[in-house]
């Protein structure tokens, strides 16, 4: 087993579709992330009544309560890399995600990220029910970041994507919730990133736009420079990944070749 | 680096200020969308408070009718954008969490956003001081230059109002609705619809904050009485509320994902 990426050495076979950018890379070093469980402000704690089995990641001390949701997290992250994350609900994947994404920040350690980055958590983030499909796209990818001369050249392609018809001019309010989600998803989607984050999002809309869905996250994935997934679907990361990093009570047991690290990632599940 | 971090969030959120402004807009209109007349609910909701209180109050206080619509109408005007950075402050960013905890996005982002709104809404009061000014205002001396530097200062301390309510009403949600009934309170200890000029409420507006902000509007577009030491006030408070704001900002963006 080994405990983390500097010891993996076994050259990996990029995509060839990708195109590594030495300017593009991710490097965590040392990083541990607390996530605290009480409300903190100047010294002061405002503790909850906690008292933790032993052994479980949940911390009590001077400072406050917390969870030691990622612990002593090395990894280096080049272009063409594919990162599939795997690990037991809780272990930490989503967290590693958000602290790439910079959403949170380590409570120890580094975590320093060049290039473009866009996430893909969720398939509804930013929309407004009372505007229409078309003002979605807009304010979402505005929330985004995204310029209007960018958006002007995306909506159309958002729309086709979203194959939702005349719908597209009404308030999301009149929406089924399977439409909701392609619009969703179509505008989270439509992005050009260096470096791609995705956290479990392969589950949307009926089979027909399922398959459309995973033809584009493709399609994403291998433009990206990097990808870094969170899935429980092996199928998925072998076919997206060149790499995997599986993740145990916050802390890297492997890192390395997908079938090497699907295979002991299966083999901890048994015992 | 907390000083140096701060300062990365808060570029970034100027940066994306049009941005801000845009989503603010659309947070205002769209809120209306289902309703017949829109936003002009927001100018017949003021109007109709302006008259009840001017019809109520104006003789009782003395005054004639035209100029105490007059007087109540600015410091409505006033107190609404401020009173509404108070009330809205605590929640605005629990109202974005599902942002805050899927984007990258800049805190500062979210609180210029909850200002346009605020601002959008503010502005849909103005037709009706307009009309006012049009019917009652003979005597009324507008000096614009004061005016926008007083609009510019509330501006400041709405933003204030918004970063500074919004970091402690995430941190303990019990302020958020600890807020309202202050402002409740508030209003009625501030002269917007009463005169500060003897015994307990010359007292009274004297050490309510808020009385100055009323006197250098009314003393910019009503041509009322205003002092330098008005402007000393407001100028001390949106500055050190701004300074405050960064501060907060800097210190505690990031522990905001984890008390939402």
């Amino acid at each position: 087993m080994t405990n983390s990426a500097e010891a993996y050495v076994e050259p990996i076979v990029v995509d060839a579709h990708a195109s590594a950018n030495p300017d593009v890379w991710i490097e965590l070093s040392g990083v541990d992330l607390d996530l605290p469980l009480d409300r903190r402000v100047f010294g002061l704690v405002f503790r909850p009544k906690i008292d933790p089995p032993a052994g479980s990641r949940i911390h009590v001390g001077r400072g406050g309560s917390f969870v030691r949701a990622l612990s002593d997290i090395d990894l280096k992250i080049e272009s063409g890399h594919r990162v599939g994350l795997v690990g037991a609900n809780g272990a930490g994947k989503s967290t590693l995600l958000r602290v790439l994404a910079k959403i949170y920040e380590p409570t120890r350690g580094r975590c320093t990220v060049r290039g473009r980055l866009s996430t893909l958590f969720s398939s509804t983030v930013g929309v407004n029910p009372n505007a229409s499909g078309r003002e979605n796209i807009f304010l979402s990818a505005r929330t985004l970041g995204m310029s209007r001369a960018r958006i002007a050249e995306i909506e159309d392609d958002i729309i086709e994507f979203a194959d939702i018809g005349e719908f597209i001019d009404l308030p999301l309010y009149t929406y089924s919730s399977g439409m909701r989600t392609r619009l969703g998803f179509a505008i989270a989607t439509a992005l050009e990133p260096e470096i791609l984050l995705v956290d479990e999002v392969f589950g949307v809309g009926d089979q027909d736009f399922r398959q459309k869905a995973e033809a584009r996250i493709g399609a994403i994935m291998r433009s990206a420079g990097i990808l870094v997934m969170a899935s429980h679907a092996n199928g998925i990361l072998k076919e997206f990944c060149n790499r995997v990093c599986w993740i145990d009570q916050g802390r890297i047991a492997f890192y390395g070749p997908v079938e090497e690290g699907l295979r002991q990632y299966a083999a901890s599940l048994k015992k | 680096m907390t000083a140096i971090a701060g300062l990365r969030s808060t570029y970034s959120g100027i940066a994306q200020l049009r941005g801000a402004v845009e989503l603010g807009w659309y947070d205002f209109i769209t809120g209306y969308r289902r309703s017949l007349i829109g936003p002009f609910w927001v100018t017949i909701q003021f109007s109709a408070w302006i008259l009840s209180l001017t019809l109520i109050l104006h003789a009782q206080l003395g005054d004639s009718l035209g100029s105490y619509a007059l007087y109540v109408a600015v410091g409505m005007m006033v107190w609404e954008p401020l009173s509404g950075a108070m009330a809205e402050g605590p929640r605005h960013f629990s109202q974005h969490a599902q942002l805050i905890q899927n984007v990258p996005i800049q805190l500062s982002h979210l609180s210029v956003r909850k200002l346009t709104f605020l601002v959008f809404r503010a502005g849909m009061t103005a037709p009706v001081l307009l009309l006012l000014i049009v019917i009652f205002g003979g005597e009324v001396a507008i000096n614009l230059p004061l005016l926008a530097l007083a609009a510019v200062l509330i501006l400041m301390t709405m933003y204030a109002f918004i970063v500074l309510f919004g970091f402690i009403g995430t941190f303990n949600h019990d302020f958020g609705f600890f807020v309202p009934a202050v402002t409740r309170f508030l209003f009625f200890v501030t002269p917007i619809i009463w005169q500060a000029n003897e015994g307990i409420r010359k007292t009274i507006s004297y050490f309510n904050p808020f009385s100055y902000y009323l006197e250098i509007v009314r003393g910019s577009l009503l041509g009322l009485p205003m002092s330098v030491t008005s402007w000393i006030v407001v100028a001390s408070i949106s500055l050190t509320g701004l300074i405050a704001a960064f501060i907060v900002q800097s210190v505690f963006r990031r522990s905001v994902i984890f008390w939402i």
